[in-house]
């Protein structure tokens, strides 16, 4: 469905994404794990458009998608929740949810589906969104996504900084989006949480590609147990 | 004296909130102050006079006012718009990745240009807007109010209250409010952020022609130069209320015509303009976020 090939995106001087090569199928859900500063917003950024790869290509369901500008990329059915959430502060939560549902008119079953997963914003509609919560706001950033209609949704760090109880019902909320048939692109520092919840995986160290596969064999490798998963192997050094 | 010096400062001041909206609004969403504003007002009283001018050849003559008045506000605007999205699409867009100070260069720089591209195409001398209301008005509490006065008034607050309800109401009126306050997101969520800033400069252009020809006729005459001394008055109304505010904007319009009035009559009159430079310096020194600007810079801009 998603298709990067050799995608390199620079910051002035600097290539922070070296040749980016991944997939994500239909329906599926991919994670890209990776340290701090390593190239996974930017990556998601890319495929969003906001940032213009100078060198590889991003097809989107066959079509080339790289080089056309964030609202044309946004109306062929990709939603991104950016890290952060970026909620628009001072628009009201009913108004962030209609600003998702820009490209189309929302229909009242767009409404309920969003309150049916996320009840606690049919009460803040009238609230401004800067007011909320981080849990809340996460859930708006992920309601507002969803308004869209989107055919794949870019979910950038969407643990950070909650508390772990909401961490465990953003990702069931994942598992639920993505049952309808929604495919999904998850970046997280949390990476055993983003591996037991996605089938494939790809790790991103400093621009690069360095490990992908199914999610199960990731969990199990030693390297990436090591340098994502907290887990110490005995009788070795750190390796770069 | 006092009502009188209330009437004539209310009057100039909201078409000073009107001239701000604009400064106001470009700001908000673009972080730059349109430095070419000033003169977009002026083409606006140009373009209301040349319209007038080929109603004239048409066979309708300015006294037939309703017609005139519709004219020259439909010419107005609709000219000042184009020429206030031409600027923006030519002089600012493809500087808008560029440092800060890149685009307000490129401003001032349109600013210079449009007043002698108008002084060598309409002459330096002065034009009289040929459009002139009854002289008759209302008097009370020892003041007069005029037609003029009374439409001026009426045109500001119904364009201010359009407005209003445009940016609060309508789905556009709320992108532009998302555009101003996370212009990436705006994108992401599929909002074409460049139609939005385009828009935004259209309805800037727009209220200022409207008010070039209100000042035309309320003043009878225009050149080429009315742009810098009123868009240097309305950038200090719309820094008083707050730069990026929408009330704001008017709020410190309407203040400013009060305190330039009020001054020329209590103070001195010669030091009329000289007011308003020294409300800017003392906003600037005492409260550079303005009357209803918010005290961070990141927060809403429209
Ligand atoms: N707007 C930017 N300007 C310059 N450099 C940036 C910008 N955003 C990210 N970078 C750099 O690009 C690299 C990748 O950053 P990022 O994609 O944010 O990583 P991650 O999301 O994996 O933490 C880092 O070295 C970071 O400093
Ligand atoms: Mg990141």
């Amino acid at each position: 469905m998603l298709d990067l090939a050799g995608v390199v995106t620079t910051y002035g001087s600097i290539e922070a994404l070296k040749g980016i090569t991944l997939s994500v199928p239909e329906g599926g859900i991919v994670s890209l794990i990776g340290a701090n500063g390593a190239g996974k917003s930017t990556t998601l950024m890319t495929v969003s458009g906001v940032q213009t790869p100078v060198g590889g290509e991003i097809r989107f369901r066959g079509e080339r998608i790289s080089g056309l500008k964030p609202h044309e990329i946004a109306a062929r059915g990709i939603a991104h929740v950016p890290e952060g959430r970026r909620i628009f502060p001072k628009l009201s939560v009913r108004e962030n949810l209609e600003m998702g549902a820009f490209l189309r008119s929302a229909s009242s079953d767009d409404w309920e589906r969003v309150f049916a997963l996320f009840p606690v914003l049919k009460e803040r509609l009238g609230q401004p969104g800067g007011t909320l919560s981080g849990g809340e706001q996460q859930m708006l950033a992920i309601g507002r996504a969803l308004m869209a209609r989107p055919s794949l949704i870019l979910l950038d760090e969407p643990s950070l900084g909650l508390a772990p109880i909401l961490v465990s019902k953003i990702f069931r909320m994942i598992r639920e989006i993505n049952r309808e048939g929604l495919a999904v692109l998850l970046v997280e520092q949390n990476a055993k949480a983003a591996l037991s919840l996605s089938s494939r995986a790809y790790v991103l160290e400093t621009g690069r590609i360095v490990a992908s596969g199914p999610s199960a064999d990731l969990l199990s490798d030693p390297a990436v147990q090591e340098a994502y998963l907290g887990v110490k192997r005995s009788g070795e050094g750190t390796s770069a | 004296m006092l009502v009188q010096q209330i009437i004539n400062g209310l009057t100039l001041g909201s078409v000073y909130a009107l001239i701000a909206l604009g400064y106001t609004m470009v700001y908000g969403i673009i972080q730059l102050i349109n430095f070419a504003h000033g003169e977009i007002y002026m083409i606006g009283a140009y373009a209301g006079i040349i319209s007038l001018g080929l109603l004239t050849l048409l066979g309708v003559p300015p006294s037939l006012l309703p017609v005139s008045i519709l004219v020259s506000f439909l010419a107005a605007g609709v000219v000042s718009a184009a020429y206030g999205v031409t600027v923006e699409r030519l002089a600012y867009r493809p500087l808008r990745q560029a440092p800060r100070l890149s685009p307000l260069i490129s401003a001032v720089g349109v600013s210079i240009f449009l007043q002698n591209f108008v002084m060598l195409s309409q002459g330096a001398g002065d034009l009289v807007f040929p459009l002139t209301f009854p002289s008759e008005g209302i008097s009370f509490l020892d003041a007069r109010i005029t037609t003029l006065q009374i439409f001026i008034l009426a045109v500001s607050v119904l364009l201010m209250a359009a407005l209003t309800l445009f940016i609060n109401r309508t789905r556009m009126g709320t992108a532009m409010r998302a555009t101003s306050q996370d212009r990436v997101m705006a994108g992401l969520v599929g909002i074409n952020v460049d139609r939005v800033i385009a828009v935004t400069f259209a309805i800037g252009s727009l209220l200022a022609a409207v008010a070039g020809v209100l000042v035309g006729v309320y003043y009878g005459l225009v050149n080429f130069s009315i742009g810098y001394v009123a868009g240097l008055k309305a950038f200090t109304a719309a820094v008083l209320g707050g730069i990026g505010s929408v009330p704001g904007a008017m709020l410190g319009g309407v203040l400013l015509g009060l305190l330039e009035a009020l001054g020329a009559a209590y103070i001195s009159s010669e030091y009329k303009d000289a007011f308003a430079f020294l409300v800017l310096i003392a906003v600037l020194i005492f409260r550079p976020q303005g009357l209803m600007g918010s005290a961070d810079a990141s927060g809403e801009k429209v």
